[in-house]
């Protein structure tokens, strides 16, 4: 069976094929034996060796002892009682194995310091007998990892007869002569030959052929694994080396910039809040689920995606194209990312894997967030005490005076002299409490990431297992904790017949940070948190100690605000924890027909509390406020308990999927190949969320107190009556779904391929009316390989394939219904009873969102892969979208929700992959990556006021615009008393409030979409010899953001945290300068008004958004066994990762950040790491 | 391979049972609504919360009374700095279109009726809930013909039975389909579908009399069959249906027992109270009919037409009950709360009472020459108005006098209600030739008998979305 029949193949050049096979060989046993003995301590090439009655067996390992020399042997097949005598001194290894395998049927081959021992070679009487001697023959087809290899070619040379590997990787021929000459070919890998009796019931390695597409592989759409080569659809794949290459313990940042049609979501604010955490080309849904569906191991994914350890992701599979997702019917529309979790690997040992970061970072860089200077902010101050604003001269018990008024106040009050007010200021100007908020409150970044997992397995089964550990230390004190646990275990009975495989995830994650914000009204820019030893100091806010002191008989909580404490005594504490179980059990009734039953149940809690103890401010204003007083008995009631305050957000899921599948693959003849699946799903998820605000804690006995919710109490504190403030809500969501669906793809002479899918959802979502009314939605895609015809002749471009679907997927929206929706009325109602009122009538024509999607791609392959890659163009329309649209009022209700709205998103995305330089020590390539989509609202009928429009990203659909689209007056600049203007029909005007109620559309200017219309990223891989660099650059385009700027209201009611005040207009002539309005006293009038608004709301703020990232570099070093011989570890890698490394070019010369505009600009950060293999 | 062959059978019939078990359950399993604050109302005690909606259920159309020749504005000022509803229903200037909420909001309460009434279709009745499934669908119906009734009294021209067939009437929804605008019925089916209502109503109600007044019984059915007949002048049914309602409850309130002095002098719970309804929304009521009283410190802005107060005999207690004077020695008369459901609401009673089922009664007798069972109920009610040797004698045997009683006594009685408007429709059509003015300062407005601008205008959204014929 293991005889190195080189010479049956041998053909020139021979030693060239004869070392390849030798190799495929050993690969081959390596993986197939059971017990692998090597010994591979070279000392001599001679043997010295005396021992009466010895097992081969011995024999074999002394010779690997003495030489060096692996021998190689499968025990089953050496007779171990078989001894010998040993009588060798100083023997050749030749020698040695001659006299050991006399008279046994075994035979040895000596290649490359590798002895194989293997059965002998049949007679040429026996050959000639069984010349005609045909056998069926079965074999599998694995990559290097123990993959299977989906959709190999198989060909019978000679006899035109050829078959694909089916889902499993195998493949099987019937009655072929048992030498018969077999080559396997595979995409990406290098193709094999083989005799045809030596394969049955083996596994087959291929090797990855460097010189080829490294991108080519198996992609998993969650229901079953695609040879990409034969795929028609829009894929894109991420391998564990590429998930790898971040340190972000979050998955969705490990993608990021990885793979054309993704753009993830930088800056989540309240005013994006409806765009999704990260995208899949575009937008394809107005106000229905936006995010992508998330799928792990087969099973859409509820719980938080950062619970998923990425060190347990084997890869990653994104769907991008109506034919990928529409095998998600009704939840594939926003596209699909799959996620495949690490799983054993049939016969292999043990191999303990453990990678271990450590990221470490500067505090953030809380300058960078435009604010006034302290000397800037006295002289407004000064300002506005000049104008009477702080005109008091002897502050009423309440009032809070800042040191810069008390100064002056003492000043006018002759109580100091006016050198020494001065001396004072500027001992102020000189300070800035951002000094000493980065000392006190922030630290620097530290993220911890510990991960360790052990998978291998025998014959029969397969285990993987793994834990991790996450600690992230944040820049404002906040901290992060994750516990994962991974469990994934398969075993195969029947020859393999039925495959029963389990799984267990878990995840814990804690988190925590202070819920404490600074108030502008107290604390400015030049205020300092510490005396001069450096304790906190005290900085009163809205009360003063004699106010106090003068309420409800002296009998209130004191009212003292130290900031610095303030920190540590609220907080907001999460507690998430996810886990899920999986079961299924496959049976093939032939290698053909497989049916699989599978079943995942997952639940998980999420609770995130925000605490205030007993010690907040904010938790003492409370209970002062709601403290009653009786003069006449002096008594003081708490309504409010004493404790601490506490709102606590708790939210359950759990679900249940069930899956029956049945796959069918087969060939027919060497030109028809065909692979299908059918199936029927059943899925439950339910959702209960709970807010509850709590008072009373007790920190001793984890108590709460009862307080009265309903009561109005009249506050000490303004005499005015109202009631506790409270909330008690419960929602819960179930939603239900079962699905059939069927795909299938036939391949015809290997170049062209169809493949058609068709899915039905039912859920409750819409009610059963919907349901029935439910076109089913579906997809068809043709492929054709150029590059296989047989006219094919360009030799520099190997590889040509063009791809084009079409097909439907769909959109959830849990809000609406084919039933009457009603709801439980509030009110006394006349004291008539309960009595409900109809939220929604019934429509019975309501359905499912639908987008379609057309794909048109082409793959191609310069040679030597100089240059390789794919273009997809795409053209995405979102149709049926439910919107609320005005109606005949007959209906009886004004507004309705129905399928109303249509959008579309064009767009493309290209992936280029280079290899400047390839030889044996040094190599560099690129990979490029240009993602363009752009969304256009074609129907929705409500017509929108333009006005509303006009503002930061109000996501206000209107049709003919992106759904993200800006809009804003045009600025005319300023006028000679630095007043703003803006155009209204073309002329320059103050009057901005005459243009807003002139409601003209043409004074309405339309800027652009606020999400990039251009993304992607541009990656260079450098390797010499074990040490690789990579770097990557990554930008976004042709988007616009309104940046934030100078509101004088606001800076009069001390919101000193602003941007432009310095550029602002100040003489005559600086309009010829700036753009930023003179400060206007008093900001209540008119004119200030409209001089204000007609800069904020007008494209003066507009900023381009284009930017150019270093997004970071990674640098890794590889430690072998064939570099470092007493290496412990099968392989050590250490690696160095840089993120955060800021802008390479930015389209504003505004100062900040596109992506990130408004907040504090975050550190470089730096990681080491680990990975290591025993 | 036997085990395997074992496997592949048990994996057949596992597979095979989860296929009939799926089939089995689909539907409950698809049924089990998404969110649970969500209600599909399915059970009769649902139904009965729907229609407990009094906010949506218990409303007439505003233009019954704004149209009506009832009230004044104080000055012209007040009639200016009014809502513009008001202001154009006051002069019948038909250009208020899309700002009345009459036609929306009857049409809301029909989603309701309908609602119910195709819902029940759903509920398996049972001996237990026989009654309470009977009374729910006889008062689904009946706000359904009460509603119908109410919007073509505003948005239709009056009903005459020569031309009722090729009249405009209303769209009548008798299911819930958003889908699918209606056009308008004619006048004559529009009649019809009341009426075929109002029979399945009082067929479906129990005979039980304590039903809440905000909801619909027998009694009240009858009643309101009436008012229908009596709008489509067919006299000999109203007098039918008048009697089939007093035969079951037939009390009149004492006038004599009310406190003259209560801004609020009816009772909630009215011995007279057959339905209780209320003109239109707070927006018009406050503007329209405010009082000065208690915590409500609003102005009025209007009086009553002193037409109107000039019909009283000076011992009627009504003008002391309906109406009071601000101040003394000021001629303007100003309304009270009458037959409110609640002493809270500021919107005039537009409801069904015994009083005007005996009215009813009375002028059918009167139209049928029976003119002394006519003058017996005038007599009967009388009693209950006046103070005791006060109470004056109707007594003629002139069919034409007796109708000139009666409709006095018509105009006397259903103040406020919404009676007025449907009473000049009416009226005008059989030729009693009145017609309705105002005086706005200098100027004096007018809408002679069967002027097109008795159908106001439908609103602009309704038109433009199902493209229905403009009055």
């Amino acid at each position: 069976m293991y005889k190195i029949s080189t010479k049956v193949l041998c053909v020139p050049p021979c030693h060239i094929v004869r070392k390849w096979l030798m190799r495929i060989k050993l690969v081959a046993v390596l993986l197939l034996v059971t017990i692998m003995q090597v010994s591979a301590s070279a000392l001599a090439q001679n043997v010295t060796l005396h021992h009466h009655k010895i097992t081969l067996a011995q024999v074999f390992k002394e010779i690997g002892k003495q030489t060096g020399y692996n021998v190689l042997w499968e025990p089953d097949k050496l007779n171990s009682s078989i001894t010998i005598d040993a009588r060798f001194s100083n023997a050749s290894v030749k020698e040695v194995m001659e006299k050991c395998l006399q008279g046994t049927l075994m035979n040895y081959v000596i290649e490359d310091k590798t002895i194989v021992v293997a059965e002998k070679e049949r007679s040429v009487l026996d050959r000639l007998l069984n010349i005609f001697k045909n056998i069926d023959l079965k074999a599998k087809v694995t990559d290097e990892k123990g993959n299977a290899l989906v959709g190999a070619t198989v060909k019978l040379k000679n006899f035109n007869r050829s078959t694909t590997t089916n889902q499993y990787g195998s493949f099987e021929f019937k009655n072929v002569d048992e030498n018969a000459i077999i080559v396997i070919s595979y995409m990406g890998y290098t193709s094999k030959t083989f005799v045809a009796k030596e394969l049955s019931d083996k596994s087959i390695v291929l090797q990855i052929n460097t010189g080829d597409l490294s991108e080519v592989s198996v992609v998993s759409d969650g229901y079953q694994k695609i040879s990409k080569e034969r795929a028609t659809a829009s894929y894109e794949f991420l391998d564990s080396a590429i998930i790898n290459r971040g340190v972000s313990a979050n998955i969705i940042d490990r993608i990021e910039n990885m793979a054309p049609g993704i753009l993830t979501l930088r800056n989540k604010s309240a005013s994006n809040a409806n765009e999704p955490s990260f995208s899949i080309r575009g937008r394809s849904t107005l106000f229905s689920a936006v995010e992508p569906l998330v799928v792990v191991d087969n099973y859409p994914f509820e719980g938080d995606i950062n619970s998923i350890n990425p060190n347990d992701v084997e890869s990653i599979t994104i769907l991008k194209d109506a034919a990928a997702t529409s095998v998600w019917g009704a939840r594939g529309g926003n596209g699909v990312l799959v996620i495949t979790m690490k799983k054993g690997k049939l016969n292999q040992p043990a191999e303990v894997s453990f990678n271990s970061s450590w990221n470490i970072a500067g505090k953030a860089d809380l300058y960078s967030v435009p604010q006034l200077s302290s000397s800037e902010f006295i002289d407004v101050q000064q300002f506005l005490y000049d104008k009477g604003l702080y005109g008091f001269t002897a502050p009423k018990p309440g009032d809070i005076v800042s040191p810069l008024v008390r100064i002056l106040n003492e000043k006018r009050n002759k109580l100091i002299t006016a050198d020494e007010a001065e001396a004072r200021i500027a001992q102020l100007r000189n300070q800035d409490v951002r000094d000493d908020l980065t000392k006190y409150t922030q630290d620097n970044i530290l993220n911890q990431q510990y991960a360790l997992s052990i998978r291998g397995g025998g014959a029969q089964n397969k285990y993987f297992l793994s834990a991790g550990y996450n600690k992230e230390h944040g820049s404002d004190r906040s901290d992060r904790d994750r516990k994962s646990f991974s469990l994934n275990e398969s075993y195969s009975f029947f020859k393999d017949k039925l495959q029963v495989n389990a799984k267990v995830m878990f995840s814990d994650t804690r988190h925590e940070r202070s819920n404490y914000n600074l108030p502008v009204e107290a604390v400015f820019p030049y205020t300092r948190l510490v005396d001069e030893q450096a304790n906190p100091v005290e900085i009163p806010y809205k009360y003063t100690k004699t106010q106090i002191a003068g309420l409800a008989g002296g009998k209130l909580l004191d009212m003292t605000h130290i900031p610095l404490d303030e920190y540590n005594y609220g907080r907001t504490k999460g507690h998430i924890q996810d886990y899920s179980i999986n079961a299924d059990a496959a049976f093939k009734f032939s290698n053909q027909l497989q049916l699989s039953l599978s079943y995942q149940y997952g639940s998980g809690f999420s609770n995130v509390n925000d605490v205030y103890d007993v010690e907040s401010f904010q938790t003492r204003e409370i209970i002062n406020r709601f403290t009653t007083y009786n003069t006449a008995t002096g008594v003081a009631t708490l309504n409010v308990p004493y404790g601490g305050s506490e709102q606590i957000n708790r939210s359950t899921y759990n679900n249940h999927n069930t899956r029956s599948l049945l796959t069918y693959n087969n060939s027919f003849g060497p030109d028809h190949q065909v692979s299908a699946l059918a199936g029927i799903e059943i899925r439950s998820t339910n959702m209960q969320s709970s807010i509850r605000q709590e008072y009373g804690y007790n920190k001793e006995f984890d108590t709460y107190q009862r307080y009265n919710a309903a009561a109005n109490i009249v506050t000490v504190f303004n005499g005015q009556s109202s009631s506790i403030p409270n909330v008690f809500r419960n929602t819960n969501i179930s939603n239900r779904f079962i699905s059939i669906f069927a795909n299938a793809s036939y391949t015809y002479k290997n170049r062209y391929i169809a493949s058609a899918s068709i899915r039905k959802d039912e859920s409750n979502l819409f009610g059963v009316d919907a349901n029935k009314k439910g076109v089913p939605l579906w997809s068809a895609g043709a492929a054709w390989i150029i590059n296989k015809e047989p006219f094919y002749n360009l030799a520099w471009l190997p590889l040509l394939k063009l791809r084009l679907t079409n097909g439907f997927s769909g959109n959830t929206n849990p809000n609406t219904s084919s039933k009457t929706i009603a709801s439980l009325g509030t009110g006394t109602n006349l004291g008539l009873g309960e009595f409900y009122k109809i939220d929604n009538p019934p429509n019975a024509e309501l359905r499912w969102e639908k987008v379609q999607q057309i794909n048109l791609g082409i793959d191609f392959g310069l040679k030597g892969n100089i240059i390789s890659g794919s273009f997809e163009y795409f053209r995405k329309k979102g149709i049926d979208l439910i919107s609320q649209q005005p109606v005949a009022p007959q209906v009886g209700v004004i507004n309705f929700t129905g399928n109303f709205a249509d959008i579309n998103t064009t767009g493309f995305d290209l992936a280029l992959s280079s290899r400047q330089i390839t030889t044996k020590k040094f190599s560099w390539n690129s990979h490029l990556i240009v993602s363009r989509a752009v969304d256009v609202i074609t129907k929705f009928d409500v017509v929108q006021d333009p006005r509303n429009s006009v503002g930061n990203n109000a996501n206000i659909p209107r049709v003919g615009y992106a759904y993200s689209a800006l809009f804003t007056y045009k600025y005319a600049g300023l006028n000679s008393l630095g007043q703003s203007m803006v155009y209204s029909n073309g002329i320059p005007t103050t009057d901005l409030l005459s243009v807003v109620s002139a409601a003209n559309e043409n004074d309405i200017v339309y800027i652009g979409n606020n999400n990039p219309k251009v993304s992607g990223s541009l990656r260079n891989d450098f390797s010499y010899k074990n040490l690789s660099l990579s770097f990557l650059i990554s930008y976004r385009l042709g988007h616009y953001l309104k940046r934030q700027s100078i509101n004088y209201n606001s800076l009069f009611q001390s919101n000193y945290k602003q941007a432009d005040f310095s550029k602002r207009w100040q003489k005559p002539g600086d309009e010829l300068f700036t753009n930023v309005p003179v400060m206007a006293y008093p900001a209540y009038t008119t004119e200030s008004i409209n001089s204000q608004n007609a800069y904020s709301l007008s494209d003066a703020l507009v900023e381009q958004g284009d930017n150019i990232r270093l997004q970071d570099i990674q640098l890794t070093y590889n430690f072998t066994r064939s570099n470092f011989k007493k290496l412990p570890f099968r392989n050590l890698q250490l690696y160095g990762y840089a993120s955060n490394l800021g802008l390479l070019w930015k389209a504003t010369e505004y100062d900040l950040d596109p992506d990130y505009p408004g907040s504090a600009r975050m550190p470089k950060q730096f990681s080491l790491g680990l990975r290591a293999t025993l | 391979m036997k085990i395997a062959a074992l496997y592949k059978n048990i994996f057949l019939v596992f597979s095979l049972a989860s296929l009939v078990l799926l089939a089995g359950c689909k539907k409950e399993f698809l049924e089990k609504k998404p969110i649970m604050g969500n209600l599909i109302p399915k059970t009769l005690k649902e139904f009965e919360g729907l229609l407990n909606n009094y906010s949506v259920i218990n409303k007439t159309p505003n233009f019954a009374i704004l149209c009506a020749d009832e009230y004044q504005f104080l000055t012209r000022e007040i009639w200016l700095s009014s809502d513009e509803v008001i202001q154009n229903s006051y002069n019948w200037n038909h250009s208020f279109y899309e700002v009345s909420d009459d036609w929306n909001n009857g049409y809301k309460t029909l989603l309701y009726a309908n609602t119910v009434i195709t819902g029940l279709n759903e509920v398996v009745k049972t001996p237990a809930n026989q009654s309470q499934y009977g009374n729910i669908k006889g008062q689904a119906y009946f706000l359904r013909a009460y509603t119908f009734f109410n919007l073509v009294q505003v948005f239709a021209l009056p009903y005459d039975a020569g031309s009722a067939g090729s009249t405009p009437g209303i769209p009548l929804p008798l299911e819930v389909n958003p889908n699918k605008p209606l056009q308008r019925a004619t006048l004559a089916d529009t009649y019809a579908q009341v009426i075929s209502d109002l029979e399945i109503a009082i067929s479906s109600f129990s005979d039980d009399v304590s039903l809440k007044p905000t909801l619909g019984s027998k009694v009240a059915a009858h009643a309101f069959l009436a008012r229908v007949y009596l709008s489509a002048m067919n006299y000999p049914k109203a007098m039918e249906s008048a009697k089939a309602s007093l035969a079951i409850k037939g009390e009149l309130l004492d006038y004599n027992t009310l406190d003259q002095a209560s801004p609020n002098a009816f009772d909630v719970v009215n011995p007279e109270l057959l339905f209780n309804t209320t003109h239109g929304h707070f927006a018009v009521n406050y503007d329209f009919y405010a009082i000065n009283y208690g915590n409500y410190g609003y102005d009025f802005k209007t009086k009553v037409n002193p037409d109107l107060i000039s019909l009283y005999d000076p011992n009627d207690l009504r003008l002391k009950l309906f109406y009071f004077t601000r101040t003394a020695g000021d001629a303007d008369k100003y309304i009270k709360n009458l037959y409110q459901v609640s002493t809270l609401s500021f919107a005039p009673f537009s409801g069904l009472a015994t009083d005007e089922v005996y009215l009813i009664l009375a002028e059918c007798l009167a139209r049928n020459n029976e003119t002394e069972a006519a003058m017996d109920i005038l007599n009967k009610i009388a009693l209950k108005r006046f103070p005791a040797g006060f109470v004056p004698v109707f007594s003629t045997s002139d069919k034409e006098e007796a109708l000139r009683l009666v409709l006095l006594e018509r105009r006397k009685q259903l103040v406020y209600r919404g009676s007025r408007w449907l009473d000049v429709r009416r009226l005008n059509k059989g030729g009693a030739n009145i017609t309705l003015s105002r005086t706005v300062g200098e100027d004096r407005y007018t809408l002679p008998p069967n002027d097109k601008r008795y159908a106001l205008p439908i609103p602009l959204s309704e038109i433009s979305f199902s493209g229905i014929q403009q009055n």
